[in-house]
C-alpha cells in the first residue's frame, strides 16, 4: 500500500536549513532517506524550497496569480514522501521517525488507478 | 478562565475529574465483572461520571465516591436493561418493528445481568474486581496486539485516542479494535472469574506482558513527551497492582522491580541543555532513590518467592540492578550484566536479550564475540530495528572498522524517533570521522 508522508516542519527547524546547524539538519534527513531506502519501502518523494519561493494561482473563472505560498501558516510545507508499506500502522511507525521536531505530518493514501 | 475550568490546576472540577478517574477502574471492574459486559459497563459508567461531576461540584465529593459511582452506573445498567425490554415489547407490532429495528440498531444491547454483585464498600472484593478484569483483558480469545490497550482503557479510563498516540494507531483503527475485542469477550461468553492455580500459571504472564508493553509504548524513544511520560506511571501502577493482588508470584515481583528501577532514572536521562545522556554516563544523583528503593525489594521479592528459577522480567531487572549498583561502586560490573543477559538468553531468547548481551561484551571489551552474535542475528528482523544498527555501529567502531561504523551509524540516526538520541549518534558519527 502506497501512502504520502506529507512534511509541515516548524519556522524555527525549517530555519536550519542554511546557518550553523544545516549540516545536522541535512545529515538527519539524508539519513532518514538512507533508512527508507535500506528497509525497501522508499517509493519516491521530494523536498520542497522555502515558501518565499512559492507563486500561487487561482484558477478561472476567478482567474489570479499571487506571491508566496495558498496559505499562511505557522508551519512550513517541506516535502514528502513516498512509501509503499503494508498498512496504515507501517506507515505511522515510518512517519514517527521523521527527522522534524515539533512537526506534523500528514499520512495519507495514494489513489489506486 | 472562569474558576472552575478543569484546565486550571487545582480548581474544583480538576480535583472532581481526578477523583473520578482515580476510581475509574475500580469501579468499571465491578460492573463488568457483574455484567461480563465491559461495553455496557462503560456507557453506563460514563453516564454516572457524568451525574458526578455535576453532583459533586453542587454537594461536594461524597464521603466513598467510588461506592457513589456504582450505585449511579448500576442505576444506568438498569435503565438501559429497561430500555431494551420496552423496545422489545414495542417490537411485537410489525408496523414499527423496521423503524425501530433502525434506530436501536447501534444502542440495543442484551439484557445485562444485574447480578446482587460485590458490595461497592468492599474494598478486597473491588481489588479483586481489576485482578479479574485484567485476566478478562488479556484473555487467550484475543490478539495480543490489543491486551495492553485494552487494559489501559478497562482499569485506568484512557481514551482511545491517547492510548493510540502512545501505540502509533490510527485512533480510529484504536477505537475500532478497542470494540471488536470487548464484544469478542461479550459474545464468547469470556467469564470473569480468577482464574485457578494451574491456569494462572499460563495465564498471568500475557498479563505481565501486556503491562510492560504499556510500559514500553510510553518509553520507548518519547521520553520528552509529557503525555508518554504519564502512561509510564500508569503502567508502574498496574505491576504495582499485580504484586499487591498475587504477592507470591515471582515474575510479578520481577516485572515491577523492571519498570519501577527504569522508572527511577527519568530525571537523568537528559542534561541540562535537553542532550541525552546514555545510562552508563547518567549522573547517579538524578536518580530517585524511593523508586530504586522499590525496585530492589522487588527484586529480593521476586528471588525469595521463586528461589533458583528467575524469570524474564526478573532477570531483565536484576540487569538494571546492576546498573543502580553504580551508585554505591562508582562502577558497572559489565561481567555481572553479560552473565545476566546470557541467562535471559538461556530462558526466553529474543533479539532484543542479544543485542543488550552484544552491549555488554563489547563494554567489557570484546566486540569481536558482540559483532558474530550481532551477525548472527536475521536481518529481516533487524534490519529497521534502531537499536541493533546502534550497537552495531559502537562495536564496528571499537574494531577500529571506522567505514562499516559509519554506515551503521546513519542508520541508526535514521531510524531514531527522538530528537536527543539522534543528536547524540549524530555527534558520534561526527567525532569519530574527524
Amino acid at each position: 500500500m502506497k501512502f504520502a508522508l506529507i512534511i509541515h516542519e516548524t519556522k524555527q527547524e525549517f530555519a536550519k536549513r542554511s546557518g550553523p546547524e544545516a549540516g545536522k539538519y541535512w545529515a538527519a534527513w539524508t539519513a532518514y532517506g538512507k533508512a527508507l531506502t535500506d528497509a525497501g519501502v522508499m517509493a519516491g518523494g521530494a523536498g520542497l524550497q522555502g515558501p518565499e519561493t512559492a507563486t500561487t494561482m487561482r484558477l478561472a473563472p476567478s482567474q489570479q496569480v499571487q506571491d508566496g505560498p495558498y496559505a499562511e501558516s505557522k508551519e512550513i510545507l517541506g516535502g514528502f514522501y513516498l512509501i509503499d508499506v503494508a498498512n496504515l500502522d507501517a506507515a505511522m511507525q515510518w512517519a514517527s521517525r521523521i527527522p522534524s521536531p515539533g512537526g506534523t505530518i500528514e499520512i495519507r493514501p495514494l489513489l489506486v488507478m | 478562565m472562569t474558576r472552575n475550568s478543569p484546565d486550571q490546576p487545582n480548581s474544583p472540577a480538576r480535583e472532581v475529574e481526578h477523583i473520578a478517574r482515580h476510581a475509574y477502574g475500580r469501579v468499571l471492574a465491578v460492573l463488568a465483572c457483574a455484567t461480563r459486559d465491559i461495553n455496557a459497563a462503560e456507557d453506563a459508567l460514563a453516564d454516572a461520571l457524568v451525574e458526578a461531576l455535576s453532583a459533586w461540584l453542587r454537594d461536594g465529593v461524597p464521603a466513598n465516591p467510588e461506592g457513589w459511582l456504582v450505585v449511579a452506573a448500576r442505576r444506568n445498567l438498569l435503565d438501559q436493561r429497561r430500555a431494551v425490554a420496552a423496545a422489545r415489547r414495542v417490537w411485537q407490532d410489525p408496523g414499527v418493528a423496521q423503524r425501530l429495528q433502525d434506530m436501536l440498531a447501534s444502542r440495543a444491547r442484551p439484557e445485562a445481568r444485574l447480578a446482587t454483585g460485590p458490595n461497592p464498600g468492599s474494598k478486597e472484593q473491588a481489588v479483586d474486581d481489576r485482578l479479574r478484569m485484567m485476566f478478562a483483558c488479556t484473555h487467550p480469545s484475543l490478539e495480543a496486539s490489543v491486551h495492553a490497550p485494552l487494559m489501559l482503557q478497562s482499569l485506568l479510563g484512557l481514551s482511545a485516542a491517547r492510548i493510540a498516540g502512545a501505540f502509533l494507531v490510527a485512533p480510529a483503527a484504536m477505537s475500532q479494535r478497542l470494540v471488536r475485542a470487548k464484544t469478542k469477550l461479550r459474545e464468547e461468553g469470556v467469564d470473569f472469574s480468577m482464574p485457578g492455580r494451574v491456569e494462572l500459571v499460563s495465564r498471568l504472564p500475557r498479563v505481565l506482558e501486556a503491562i510492560y508493553a504499556a510500559y514500553s509504548a510510553s518509553h520507548d524513544d518519547a521520553v520528552e513527551a509529557g503525555v508518554a511520560s504519564e502512561l509510564a506511571d500508569e503502567a508502574v501502577d498496574l505491576a504495582r497492582l499485580v504484586t499487591d493482588l498475587l504477592d507470591d508470584q515471582p515474575e510479578a515481583w520481577g516485572l515491577r522491580s523492571l519498570v519501577v528501577l527504569s522508572r527511577a532514572r527519568r530525571d537523568a536521562r537528559r542534561d541540562g541543555k535537553g542532550r541525552y545522556v546514555p545510562l552508563p554516563d547518567q549522573d547517579c544523583d538524578l536518580w530517585d532513590r524511593e523508586l530504586v528503593q522499590e525496585g530492589e525489594w522487588c527484586l529480593l521479592q521476586a528471588a525469595e518467592k521463586g528461589p533458583g528459577s528467575a524469570g524474564r522480567f526478573a532477570l531483565q531487572a536484576a540487569i538494571q540492578s546492576v546498573h543502580v549498583d553504580r551508585m554505591r561502586t562508582g562502577q558497572i560490573n559489565w561481567t555481572a550484566i553479560v552473565g545476566f543477559y546470557e541467562a535471559l538468553l538461556a530462558h526466553s531468547p529474543s533479539v532484543g536479550a542479544t543485542i543488550g548481551l552484544s552491549a555488554g561484551l563489547l563494554m567489557r571489551g570484546d566486540p569481536h564475540r558482540a559483532l558474530l552474535l550481532l551477525d548472527g542475528l536475521p536481518m529481516n528482523r533487524v534490519k529497521s530495528h534502531q537499536p541493533f544498527w546502534a550497537v552495531r555501529a559502537e562495536t564496528l567502531r571499537a574494531l577500529g572498522r571506522f567505514d562499516k561504523s559509519s554506515e551503521a551509524f546513519q542508520l541508526a540516526i535514521g531510524l531514531s524517533r527522538d530528537a536527543a538520541v539522534r543528536a547524540y549518534l549524530l555527534e558520534q558519527q561526527t567525532q569519530m570521522r574527524s
